[in-house]
């Protein structure tokens, strides 16, 4: 943040501690700290609980809580959550060595926020949205409803395949359009890798999209609008739109975002 | 706040899974004596595929709510608190 920032404002930081701000004299970066017990963080108590939700939960609500509110203040350069320095002269030093990127980073996302998009191939309704778009399926279908069971049975694998096939193409053009819509809108965007697809019931869709978007605050009404005209869109071939935000710019602060 | 408002809905877990996407691995990255740990999880998956249980008695439930504007087009999972 910088230097001035109102920070008798902001909300407690991790276990509810104070937070504080860790500047050099005459400089134009200061850091967010708050002080913790070594012991409790060091690194092989956070790696080894880093995937207990119970204990990374309320600690990373507080982490977001206090660069939501940084971010809304003046902006701010989100570190990940777990950084921790061995003392405030660590702090200060790591602020000098790096404050032309920390400035230049600052001066770039301080005047907007971070969008989430993510985009959901749900395949029940996608389906049923290829059997009215797609004559090549329908015309399988209807032909193995009729055939003899052998036949059928070839028929209806192979309309599988194709439904398959449509399917991606159908989740792939959709996210490219949706990434291409609102890149248009925001300053920066990027994609984040997708998870491999759960085997089994997937009520919540296959994820076909995860990107997030660096917007300008006054143009965050339009990035809306576009991303409501987008799910007005897609939701007739069977993708649900999510949106989050607005965040702090997690995604915006590495030198190749 | 109600009883039943501790019971953490679908979409109370999709935010929380949300938040974890973004702090966990995200943000600049330094070196030097600073400790830094990442979880080595999916985190998308904890958002939509795990069934949280046991969070609702620590996690400051307002912060995770969904919170959809009125205005909004789309509904928006998460809205931080503070500001």
């Amino acid at each position: 943040m910088r230097p001035d920032a109102p920070i008798a404002r902001a909300p407690r930081g991790l276990d509810e501690s104070a937070v504080t701000l860790e500047r050099n004299p005459g400089r134009a970066v200061a850091a967010l700290v708050s002080r913790v017990d070594s012991s409790v963080y060091s690194t092989d108590v956070m790696e080894s609980r880093a995937s207990d939700v119970d204990w990374v939960g309320p600690r990373a609500v507080a982490h977001d809580a206090v660069l939501s509110w940084a971010s809304e203040s003046g902006g701010v350069v989100p570190f990940p959550m777990f950084t921790v320095f061995a003392s405030a002269e660590s702090v200060r030093a790591m602020l000098r060595e790096r404050e032309a990127v920390l400035d230049g980073l600052l001066e770039r996302v301080a005047p907007c926020q971070e969008w989430t998009v993510r985009l959901f191939r749900l395949d029940d309704r996608a389906t049923a949205a290829l059997g009215l778009t797609s004559p090549a399926i329908a015309e399988l279908a209807e032909r193995a409803q009729g055939a003899a069971p052998g036949q059928r049975y070839l028929l209806e694998r192979k309309a599988d395949e194709l439904r398959g096939v449509e399917l991606r193409r159908v989740g792939a053009e959709s996210a490219r359009e949706a990434f291409e819509a609102l890149s248009a809108l925001g300053e920066r965007a990027v994609r984040d890798a997708l998870p491999a697809a759960p085997s089994g019931a997937r009520p919540a869709g296959v994820a076909v999209l995860d990107a997030s978007f660096l917007v300008r605050r006054d143009r965050v009404d339009p990035f809306r609008a576009a991303a409501g005209e987008l799910a007005a869109r897609l939701e007739p071939r069977g993708l649900r739109v999510e949106l989050s935000g607005p965040w702090p710019p997690y995604h915006f602060v590495r030198d190749d975002a | 706040m109600t009883d039943d408002a501790l019971e953490l809905t679908g979409d109370d877990r999709l935010v929380l899974g949300d938040l974890l996407n973004h702090v966990l691995d995200k943000g600049i990255v330094i070196s030097g004596d600073v400790t830094i740990a990442v979880a080595d999880i999916d985190l998308i998956r904890v958002g939509l595929g795990v069934y949280i249980t046991a969070i609702q008695s620590e996690l400051d439930h307002a912060a995770a709510r969904e919170r959809a504007t009125p205005d909004a087009d789309v509904p928006v999972l998460h809205h931080p608190r503070g500001v």
